[in-house]
């Protein structure tokens, strides 16, 4: 089940198109952070309420300050509990092969999807998941 | 052992065309030679013909490489064999010192094969004592070719250096477009999803949230507008001459100003301006104002929001003969020290507050190298920033008034 999805995007748009998407596809608890910064930081401190731990996170690559890949190598440190609940989608508008290598490389990234966010792209996610 | 220097000038020369061999035409002939008698008839042979020269005999090895350096010559002609040296030896001490010095045999009676062998390892030609005749132009041929070679050395050389100055502009060229096209694409993208959620609701009979729907493309679509804006200025500033004009710099200041009074919370910044304008600047208007509105709208847009204090733009310039000195202080965000360095990296967002394109303070950068001025920044995070800029003042050059 997806119970709860974190959105790392510092796009207001993008994060309100992606939210209003999973909400009518997907769950109503979704927790928006608009730096990598903050994303961190969220999941360091509910690191002990496994509840408040999202099961998806969404990823977007370019960020100012610390980008998506900043916050894989941060990912890594994150307590097993997290890691082993939550489920990384790289979410970009970037579709450099370099970049999808790259991503798709990374243990914790399960898949990677260009924008803009689609109904057929969330319905591939639950199959996934489910 | 013999050396000797001596000076020929044919006597038919005027006075005029003298001074003119003198400096430019006195042809200096290192001869490697151990027969003065030989080396005398050779020099008679040369005077005849009426070419300029200075010679200087050497008959050893140690001569020889001391008379590459200190004596200089321009052509090398040389006999074969000698007691303690021959010309093979020569040849090869010119080859490994990387000397571009033509090199012709006047040598005795050889064999065909000897005088090939010759050729192939690097001599320009070779005269037989018995036809010294063919001497003179055998010399000014070699020295023809080696020009000719010279200037092909030279063009080659330049036409290897252009190309890896191409191969580099092509790699930054092929960096900037893929940053640029991720820049132009990602509120495309934006739009894409809104258009998306729109259409699902019009499915629906869903109407309330579409003026929503609207504002945010609007939005976007500025965004890229802005974009677009950074790159043709960046483009410009590379493609253009730098213009010098007479320019009132309050008029750019305040014009800038008005640029963004539709931008957010523009008007509720105090902005003070002082302009100390007595002496008439020159410079690229064009570029001043690019200059102005990045600046500008960086510090309206990194204000600090919510903050009690009355947030400010201070603004004072003053022209001097030589050039202006334009400070531009606000208190706003200021810049993490981690990253000051990096503020004018081309696609550099420094602040996680950044919509913009990273390119902002990139082509400051750039626009001030054209117009040769200065810019330095200091900043306290969460207290202040100031932008110090110099602009030549161009009153005195000579660049083109368009």
């Amino acid at each position: 089940m997806i119970n709860m999805v974190m959105l790392v995007d510092d796009s207001g748009i993008d994060n309100f198109v992606n939210k209003t998407m999973i909400k009518q596809n997907l769950t109503d608890n979704i927790v928006i952070k608009d730096t990598v910064k903050d994303a961190l930081n969220y999941l360091r401190m509910e690191s002990d309420k496994i509840q408040n731990i999202p099961d998806l996170i969404f990823l977007d690559i370019n960020l100012p300050a610390l980008s998506g890949f900043d916050f894989l190598k941060e990912y890594e440190n994150l307590s097993e509990s997290i890691k082993n609940k939550s489920k990384i989608i790289v979410l970009s508008s970037s579709d450099k092969p370099e970049d999808i290598e790259q991503m798709m490389s990374n243990k914790y990234v399960k898949d990677y999807l260009i924008k803009p966010m689609s109904p057929e792209a969330i319905e591939n996610i639950k199959h996934y998941f489910l | 052992m013999q050396s000797n220097l001596c000076l020929f000038l044919a006597k038919s020369v005027t006075r005029m065309v003298y001074f003119k061999v003198i400096h430019m035409n006195v042809l200096k002939i290192l001869m490697l030679e151990d027969e003065v008698d030989d080396a005398g008839l050779i020099e008679r042979m040369l005077q005849r013909s009426g070419i300029e020269f200075i010679s200087k005999l050497v008959d050893s090895r140690e001569e020889f490489i001391e008379a590459l350096e200190s004596f200089n010559p321009q052509i090398i002609l040389s006999d074969h064999s000698l007691p303690q040296f021959n010309s093979i030896e020569g040849l090869k001490i010119i080859q490994e010192k990387k000397l571009n010095i033509p090199f012709i045999l006047v040598t005795g009676a050889v064999s065909e094969e000897f005088a090939v062998n010759c050729l192939r390892d690097g001599a320009d030609d070779y005269i037989l004592k018995g036809n010294l005749a063919r001497l003179p132009s055998a010399i000014l041929n070699a020295l023809k070719r080696r020009n000719t070679e010279n200037d092909r050395h030279k063009a080659e050389e330049s036409l290897f250096n252009q190309n890896q100055e191409l191969i580099k502009i092509n790699k930054e060229l092929d960096k900037f477009v893929y940053s640029a096209s991720h820049d132009l694409r990602a509120p495309l993208k934006s739009v894409l999803g809104l258009v998306m959620l729109a259409q699902y609701d019009v499915k629906i009979n869903k109407y309330e949230s579409l003026g929503d729907y609207f504002n945010m493309m609007e939005e976007s679509i500025y965004k890229l507008d802005n974009t677009i804006k950074d790159i043709i200025n960046y483009s410009r500033n590379n493609r253009t001459e730098v213009s010098s004009e007479k320019v009132i710099l309050k008029h750019i200041i305040n014009e800038s100003i008005d640029n963004f009074r539709y931008l957010e919370d523009s008007a509720s910044i105090e902005k003070s301006i002082t302009v100390h304008e007595t002496k008439p600047l020159f410079s690229d208007s064009t570029r001043l104002k690019i200059l102005f509105n990045n600046i500008i709208s960086n510090a309206i847009k990194y204000r600090k929001t919510g903050a009690r204090e009355q947030s400010y733009i201070a603004i004072t310039a003053e022209v001097l003969d030589e050039k202006a000195i334009i400070h531009i202080e606000d208190n706003g965000i200021g810049i993490n020290e981690k990253v000051i360095q990096k503020i004018f990296d081309m696609f550099y967002r420094g602040t996680e507050m950044s919509q913009g394109s990273g390119l902002g303070l990139y082509i400051v950068k750039e626009t001030l190298e054209k117009l040769k001025g200065t810019i330095e920044v200091s900043s306290e995070l969460n207290k202040k920033t100031i932008f110090k800029i110099e602009i030549p003042n161009n009153k005195e050059s000579n660049i083109e008034v368009k």
